[in-house]
């Protein structure tokens, strides 16, 4: 069966929209004074946001089901994931500096779906293994955990970049006052409110925190979604751990963001290490979701592969 | 015990239940694990492969080390089983006490203290803000208070304190029940057909299904721990009916195999069509559609094979290529001529590989009986369908269920933290000094700080 032109007119007007995103986010982060372009860039992913839902939709009826089956529909929603999960840190943590790095990582991931073999994209009926409910409660968590992570593996890379080639320098337009004592003092009404802080600078604080953010809204959705996984595979295969690459990959991912929380409980743990880690997470992430098939670990995952 | 000893103990419980160690021990599993993702295991490649790619005395060598079987060593067995003990030791000692204290009200702290908090501040005390003011704000904001004296303490979200402990609490009970699972639960695969049946067996080292002493059953060898401590129920499991249902395109849509459990007097005592995703579940025994096929039985020059039948462009067939481009296409059919009973055949067609368009009908072989083709003798013993069928005794899930649960709930809760603000006034220089601290996410704690210390300064104005 062919994807209906509504489908490829949505996906079309939400890549597009990524794009633009990323050019005024990247305008933006340039020129922080141009506020208006800012909330112009965030409007400009709402509407991508809304267009690949509504692809999304159109894909779901023409499927009678929800459409996550195959590599290409796993793509997209992971797209997806990755704009409301920027979206809803943008509006709560004021991550827009990011802004411009998250939208080419989603641009990525759309020319990656677009790039697939054409057969990839057909809309195709499921295999027996598949046809279940577990299959829209095991993959989307895990996805949308994906998506944060990346974006805190963004945000570790930041860390990284301001401690080791920023600061050095003497680049960074605001060093903590009082760097040795490691406190920051701010005047609230002719209040003054010290705070001790574990970082350097107010930048590497950010982009501490917003790892540390990324992370806490992410592990809760991986367990989930591995957890969901065994429960189905003991509905499926009569067995919930099967040492199954995928799996142990899975496992290993889990393990990375365990390491990190349980780092971050000592304080003596320094950000570097944390910023790490990270992003030592993030290439675990990808030699689960996509690795295991790409370097042919072999397994029961087979369904996320790019056939011949 | 002497002081050596004891102090002995108390270093080793120190160490044994270190974060450094947990820590340690999440990186060693989480490499090796990584190594078994990477390198092909032979549970699921087989040994033949692994020869292959190394090579015998290198596959030898990675055999004695536990490489080729990563996730069954007794290394990586043995570092899962050192996480377990100091995930043991780490709840009940320093875990599971937090989430008794979790709920304490937090004592007082000096001036001095105060000051070294986190987030502090100092605010003159004046008509208009004094600590029944500040009390007011922070109850707005949910937090608990008291006031003694001079003093104020609040707290809120002291409940996130038990996120650890409910996670550690999931995690120990899924372990338990894992325990449970590997030494008394038990697996296995068989395929039967139609009006077939079998039963549960321990047939030692033999790993393949056997006839039982009745025809139409089985023996399904099982596999299990070599230390278990299981039993095997005696009901036999019987095959009534199955079948597929096909996409329009001619693809698998989905497999049934309707079955029936017997006790030892051949009385039904439940009976259930399955397909993949939707198992048998009685008593603790769960039978899964695993896979399905049709094969025919057929002999070549006096040599039996068993070949698959699959669909191939909306035909049941079998081919045989006989040399690069020419093949024999086999078709087990009972279609009757008009007026006679159906009977069981197979059709045999010479097909050229490269031109799906030549078939010819070349033969057709009753079933018990022969034919020859020129220099080849074709034997034809029958078409069967098999259903695969997968078996097991799980009897640790009831436990990873409320496990996994707990699990989720533990993550869910650690997600936000305790927070507690304290605060004091200096009679002397009549200043309110006024500082917190938060278990986690200290940048929105510090926030929510700000933000309180900024009402309180309108105020104040």
């Amino acid at each position: 069966m062919n994807i209906s032109q509504e489908e490829i007119l949505f996906f079309n007007i939400s890549g597009i929209s990524v794009f633009i995103a990323f050019w005024i986010y990247a305008l933006t982060w340039l020129n922080s004074r141009l506020t208006i372009l800012k909330k112009l860039g965030t409007i400009t992913l709402l509407i991508s946001l809304i267009s690949l839902t509504v692809a999304l939709v159109y894909r779901g009826i023409a499927l009678q089901f929800f459409p996550i089956s195959n590599l290409y529909e796993s793509l997209v929603i992971f797209a997806w994931a990755i704009i409301a999960a920027y979206l809803f840190l943008e509006w709560k943590y004021k991550i827009d500096s990011m802004g411009w790095i998250v939208t080419a990582f989603a641009l990525a991931v759309f020319l990656y779906a677009t790039w697939l073999p054409a057969n990839q994209k057909d809309i195709a009926p499921l295999v027996p293994a598949l046809q279940s409910y577990w299959r829209t409660i095991h993959v989307p968590p895990l996805l949308v955990s994906y998506a944060l992570f990346l974006i805190g593996a963004i945000s570790s890379a930041g860390y990284l970049i301001e401690v080791y080639f920023i600061l050095p320098r003497g680049r960074s337009r605001d060093v903590v006052n009082n760097v040795s004592n490691k406190i920051s003092t701010k005047e609230i009404n002719g209040i003054k409110i010290n705070t001790t802080i574990r970082e350097v600078s107010p930048r590497a604080t950010f982009f501490d925190e917003v790892t540390y953010r990324c992370i806490t809204f992410g592990f809760p959705l991986l367990t989930i979604g591995v957890i969901n996984g065994a429960l189905w595979a003991n509905h499926a295969w009569g067995a919930l751990w099967q040492w199954d690459p995928k799996e142990t990959m899975a496992l290993v991912t889990w393990f990375i963001y365990a390491i990190y929380l349980h780092l971050r409980l000592n304080a003596k743990v320094q950000g570097k290490t944390l910023a790490l880690v990270g992003l030592v997470g993030i290439a675990m992430v990808y030699l689960t979701y996509l690795g295991v098939n790409q370097f042919n670990f072999g397994g029961l995952h087979t369904y996320g592969k790019i056939e011949n | 015990m002497n002081e050596n000893a004891k102090r002995f103990k108390i270093a080793f419980l120190e160490e044994f239940t270190s974060l450094r160690l947990a820590i340690t021990l999440f990186i060693f599993i989480a490499l090796t694990t990584l190594v078994g993702t990477i390198l092909p295991e032979e549970p699921m490649v087989g040994a033949a492969k692994l020869v292959k790619k190394y090579g015998l005395e290198n596959y030898k060598l990675l055999k004695s080390v536990g490489f080729t079987d990563v996730f069954h060593s007794w290394w990586y067995l043995g570092l899962l089983t050192a996480l377990g003990l100091n995930l043991i030791a780490v709840s009940v000692i320093r875990v599971f006490p937090k989430a008794k204290k979790a709920f304490n009200f937090p004592t007082q702290i000096k001036e001095e203290s105060i000051k070294r908090l986190p987030v502090s501040c100092e605010i003159e005390a004046n008509s208009n803000l004094d600590l029944t003011i500040i009390e007011k704000a922070l109850k707005k904001e949910n937090y608990q208070t008291k006031i003694n004296e001079n003093k104020l303490i609040a707290v809120k979200g002291s409940w996130h304190r038990l996120g650890a402990s409910v996670t550690h609490v999931g995690i120990l009970t899924v372990l338990l029940g894992s325990a449970i699972t590997v030494l008394t639960g038990y697996n296995g695969m068989i395929q039967v057909s139609e009006n077939e049946g079998f039963y549960i067996t321990d047939l030692g080292q033999t790993t393949s299904q056997v006839k039982s002493i009745e025809r139409e059953n089985w023996l399904a060898p099982i596999s299990k721990m070599p230390i278990w401590f299981g039993r095997l129920p005696p009901y036999l499991i019987r095959v009534n009916k199955t079948w597929r249902e096909d996409y329009k395109s001619g693809q698998p849509k989905q497999w049934f195999s309707d079955l029936s459990i017997l006790d030892q007097n051949k009385k039904e005592l439940t009976r259930k069509v399955i397909h993949v995703n939707d198992p048998l579940e009685y008593r603790g025994i769960d039978v899964y559609q695993s896979n399905w096929g049709r094969f025919s039985e057929i002999s070549l020059n006096g040599q039996s094979i068993t070949v698959p039948i699959e669909n191939f462009k909306g035909e049941e067939i079998a081919v045989i290529p006989l040399s690069s481009d020419i093949g024999l296409k086999l078709k087990p059919s009972r279609d009757a001529p008009v007026g006679r009973l159906p009977k069981d055949v197979l059709q045999i067609y010479s097909v050229s590989l490269g031109n799906d368009n030549f078939s010819k009908l070349i033969s057709t072989v009753e079933k018990g009986k022969n034919t020859k083709l020129g220099p080849i003798s074709i034997g034809y013993s029958g078409t069967q369908t098999l259903t695969g069928l997968q078996f097991k005794s799980n009897p640790g899930t009831l436990l990873m269920y409320p496990g996994f649960i707990f699990m989720i709930l533990g993550v869910l809760i650690a997600f936000g933290s305790k927070k507690r603000i304290w605060a004091t006034i200096n009679p002397i220089s009549n200043k309110i000094i006024i500082g917190g601290s938060a278990d986690r996410s200290k940048g929105k704690f510090f926030e929510e700080f700000e933000k309180i210390i900024s009402q309180l300064s309108q105020k104040n104005n």
